[in-house]
């Protein structure tokens, strides 16, 4: 059979969000692979042009609607870096704490479709109600599920009530009493072990040059977590480790987020403990002056960068984000040669796409 | 059910005073046909419905215990559904084989439950050959599925007829290589009298427990079921060979598929299993104890593990079953000449 | 029964496994040897960044070359375009995962000649982010591999995001409509794409 293409989506089970992959095939091995996203762009960044710099956090949210927790606090932290801004350390308590339990809610996400691609679907459930009791923590935080809107400009909206760390210990003890049944119950399978194994091999050296960050990095040997590399917020407190495979397979990646749950529970408990008493909310500032700022955070996806450039008034001029995923898309056909057509599910699916942060 | 439906074809016969002996003849078979398939479309009801329980429990979902007392209503609201959607036919789409072979799937699943005896007196036709009839008429599917695929003038239907037939066709040489030991050791190809050699000597899943694990899961490949599910991909190919199938039609395959479950199931309890041996109850109530357990234990399967990717179905089929299949017709053999059973 | 994987794992000439973690040079050091270089100011804010203000864009790929090789910046994390109203400008900032800081720098543009080299020979990431640069802003990127609209649909031909577009004005969107419809959107594609791509 000479070599075709196919396309997949946009419109396709395994494609969460919208894009099209149009893979080139010789028979069932692929030979190129071309993704073609843009379905949802939606002109953030002129957008964020005509409305005041605290009128864009609550669209910030709508970036990555699974993280959107991570995309609030870069957007925060950059214009904070912009102005210079003193933010009192009690926030950066509790914004690393609501930033850790997005990250295990996101996570729980991708457990939940890469295991639906692979035909497993209990898994999906299973991981769909553990995220329930996090999404609960985080209502009690900021009264809402999926785009909170939570973050000021020099702190937080308001403070975390008086049960939220008793709440919050009790869920993380049944949590990871529970990431240890399911861990067993997918890895024991050697089914789930040939389909992930040995399939989307991509080398460090590739991987940095092609501007892969996050897991899919540190699933390749290389140990880059911004939380360590390049601390920012009150990170730098807290003692955990960066949790990297030597792998470079799908199977590598699994293992890289599944373990950074476990992380993301210890920096919990210890933020927890050490939480200072004082305000949640620093100077607000009624005039944002002519400068620049940017910062950088480890979103679950990789590296999230938001770019600020105000003019004097109280709307920027520019602002510039960077999503992981819109590089590690761009990385994907790199994945894809030489596998076959069954594979195309499992090694998107250990990428973690979504589709809002892309498009933007 | 011959002599039942007989009967009754006599009484209507002779209530309208008609006389012709081929009519009476006819009349039997339609009716212990009528017969028969009541009896699939309450098995199969009762099977969904095992399912949904079962997999309700595994994976936390509230539906199968909600809707209606305990459960019940769940079948009738998933059959539902599917009657009151439109029947597509795809523009460019072949008619003729679109439609023809879902007739031809439909009918050959529950052919197969025509050969299956069910109670050494319920039986809708006990033929001396029957192993090798049901197995035939188990191979038609991967004809009329590749059809299917390709009528459908879809890309992804065609993708899924082939990969189908593969797998099909790979799973076939293990199942049946694993029926003629069986058949060696009973010496006969009649389901009723493996039943009664069973009875006599011992449970063939005893001696030919490697054959009894490579008929479960040939027979999980051949019914296309999770974790052999490839045809039926559902996050690559949409639905596979059944994509463009809609409404009714797809209920029918949803049917034809549990039908398939059920025979499969039938005929392991028949051969390794001990068929309708038990000690207290009737021999129709262990029969079906029987086929449900197992049936069971295929949902459970389910439930649990992931896909396998096509190549490496098709490795397991040459690869791994072939040869423990060969080494079972080979214990067989042994056993049977020593004498043992 | 493993499933035999298609590709073989290469060997890797480089040992990644402190990459990140140690300290590296600190980033005074780096300014020095751009200052040494290429006699241009660099600023060291605090958290270990740099500020390398403006390059004149004929020196951009000797200065992103010099930064690759001799001060191991591996990392582009972003290549942005912006339009001041009188020029157009292109905002990079890269990263150094050995030394642990960032870079950023501009390049200004002339409005009627908007066109730099491309960094993606250098920096494979920068691929997508040229092009989308190209997308929103008209901004050509020279030696570019495959300089293509990637987030709006194909045939577009307008840039959005610079500051003289006014959406409604180019639709011409008639809001009452009169009994006519609206202009039809702009299809992916002018013709649909076959088998052969």
């Amino acid at each position: 059979m000479a070599e075709m293409w196919i396309n997949m989506g946009p419109q396709h089970p395994f494609t969460h969000g919208l894009w099209t992959l149009r893979v080139k095939v010789d028979g069932e091995t692929i030979v190129d692979a071309e993704p073609i996203i843009g379905y949802l762009h939606r002109g953030f960044e002129k957008l964020c042009e005509n409305r005041t710099y605290p009128q864009i956090i609550p669209i910030c949210d709508r970036l990555c609607y699974v993280a959107a927790m991570s995309w609030d606090h870069v957007y925060v932290s950059a214009v904070e870096n912009m102005l210079d801004l003193e933010v009192p350390l009690r926030a950066e308590y509790i914004r690393v704490i609501a930033l850790e339990i997005q990250r295990i809610a996101s996570h729980l996400v991708w457990l939940s479709s890469f295991m639906t691609d692979l035909g497993n679907l209990t898994a999906f459930l299973y991981a769909m109600r553990e995220r329930e009791m996090f999404i609960d923590l985080l209502q009690a935080l900021c009264g809402a599920r999926m785009t909170y809107n939570y973050p000021r400009i020099g702190g937080l909206s308001q403070d975390m009530p008086r049960d939220f760390p008793q709440q919050c210990l009790k869920i993380l003890d049944l949590f990871e009493r529970r990431l240890k049944e399911y861990e067993y119950l997918i890895e024991e399978s050697e089914v789930f072990r040939i389909r992930t194994q040995g399939v989307g091999y991509l080398s460090p050296s590739d991987a940095i040059n092609l501007g892969v960050t996050g897991p899919a990095l540190r699933g390749s040997g290389v140990p880059v977590d911004l939380r360590k590399t390049d601390p920012y917020s009150a990170y730098p407190d807290f003692d955990f480790e960066v949790c990297v495979e030597k792998d470079c397979d799908v199977y590598a990646r699994y293992r890289v987020r599944i373990n950074e749950m476990y992380e993301s529970c210890k920096i919990i408990r210890q933020a927890l403990k050490k939480m200072p008493p004082g305000p949640v909310l620093g100077k607000v500032p009624h005039h944002y002056p002519k400068g620049e700022g940017y910062a950088r955070t480890e979103d679950p996806r990789g590296e999230a960068f938001f770019y600020v450039q105000g003019d004097g008034t109280d709307r920027p001029y520019r602002v510039k984000i960077r999503s992981p995923i819109f590089v590690t898309v761009s990385a994907a056909p790199k994945m894809l040669k030489g596998y076959k057509v069954a594979d195309v599910p499992s090694i998107m699916g250990s990428l973690d796409m979504c589709l809002g942060e892309s498009d933007r | 059910m011959y002599s039942i439906s007989n009967t009754i074809a006599t009484a209507i016969l002779n209530a309208l005073h008609i006389n012709y002996p081929l009519l009476d003849y006819l009349l039997t078979w339609v009716i212990a046909s009528i017969a028969l398939l009541i009896i699939i479309v309450i098995n199969v009801i009762v099977l969904i419905y095992v399912e949904r329980k079962e997999l309700g429990r595994f994976m936390d979902r509230r539906g199968p215990f909600v809707v209606g007392p305990a459960g019940v209503f769940q079948n009738f609201a998933d059959m539902f559904k599917f009657l009151i959607k439109e029947m597509i036919l795809p523009e460019n789409a072949d008619g003729l084989g679109f439609n023809s072979t879902l007739v031809i799937i439909v009918a050959s699943s529950l052919l197969i439950v025509a050969v299956v005896p069910e109670a050494p007196y319920f039986f809708y036709t006990n033929p001396d050959l029957g192993l090798l009839l049901a197995f035939a008429i188990f191979a038609i599917e991967p004809f009329a599925v590749v059809i299917a695929g390709w009528a459908s003038n879809n890309k992804y239907s065609l993708l899924g007829g082939f990969r189908s037939t593969a797998q099909m066709m790979s799973y076939e040489v293990p199942l049946l290589i694993t029926v003629i030991s069986v058949a060696l050791v009973a010496g006969t190809f009649n389901f009723s009298s493996i039943v009664t050699f069973q009875e006599k000597h011992v449970w063939l899943v005893g001696p030919l427990f490697i054959g009894f694990i490579v008929f479960l899961i040939a027979i999980v490949a051949e019914i296309e079921r999770i974790p052999f599910d490839t045809p039926d991909a559902e996050a690559e190919l949409v639905h596979g060979w059944m994509t463009e199938y809609a409404g009714v039609k797809f209920a029918l395959f949803q049917l034809t598929s549990y039908v398939r479950s059920f025979a499969g199931a039938a005929i392991m309890v028949l051969l390794f299993l001990g068929g309708w041996e038990g000690p207290f109850l009737p021999a129709i109530v262990w029969f079906y104890i029987k086929v449900y357990a197992v049936f069971t234990l295929f949902v459970w399967v389910r439930g649990s593990l992931p896909r396998v990717r096509i190549d490496q179905v098709l490795n397991i089929g040459w690869r791994s079953l072939l040869p423990l299949a060969l080494i079972n017709i080979v214990i067989a053999a042994l056993f049977k000449m020593s004498g043992v059973i | 029964m493993a499933g035999i994987p298609t590709i073989v794992a290469r060997r890797e000439e480089r040992d990644y496994s402190t990459l990140g973690l140690s300290e590296g040079r600190p980033p005074e050091e780096l300014a020095s040897a751009i200052k040494n270089k290429f006699q241009i100011d660099v600023k060291v804010k605090p958290r270990r960044r740099l500020d390398a203000g403006k390059i004149p864009r004929e020196k951009l790929l000797e200065f992103c070359t010099f930064l690759k090789e001799e001060l191991s910046f591996e990392h582009a994390t972003c290549v942005a375009g912006n339009d001041l109203r009188r020029s157009f400008e292109v905002i990079y900032h890269l990263s150094s995962y050995s030394n642990r800081c960032m870079i950023q720098f501009r390049v200004e543009l002339p409005r009627d000649d908007p066109s730099v080299d491309s960094i993606s020979y250098l920096w494979g990431g920068a691929n997508w982010h040229e092009r989308e640069t190209y997308d929103m802003y008209g901004i050509i990127f020279k030696n570019h591999p495959k300089l293509e609209r990637v987030l709006m649909p194909e045939g577009t031909d307008f840039f959005p995001f610079r500051k003289d577009f006014k959406l409604l004005d180019h639709w011409k969107i008639d809001w009452e409509y009169k009994g006519k419809r609206p202009p039809p959107q702009p299809m992916i594609g002018e013709k649909p794409r076959d088998a052969n791509g």
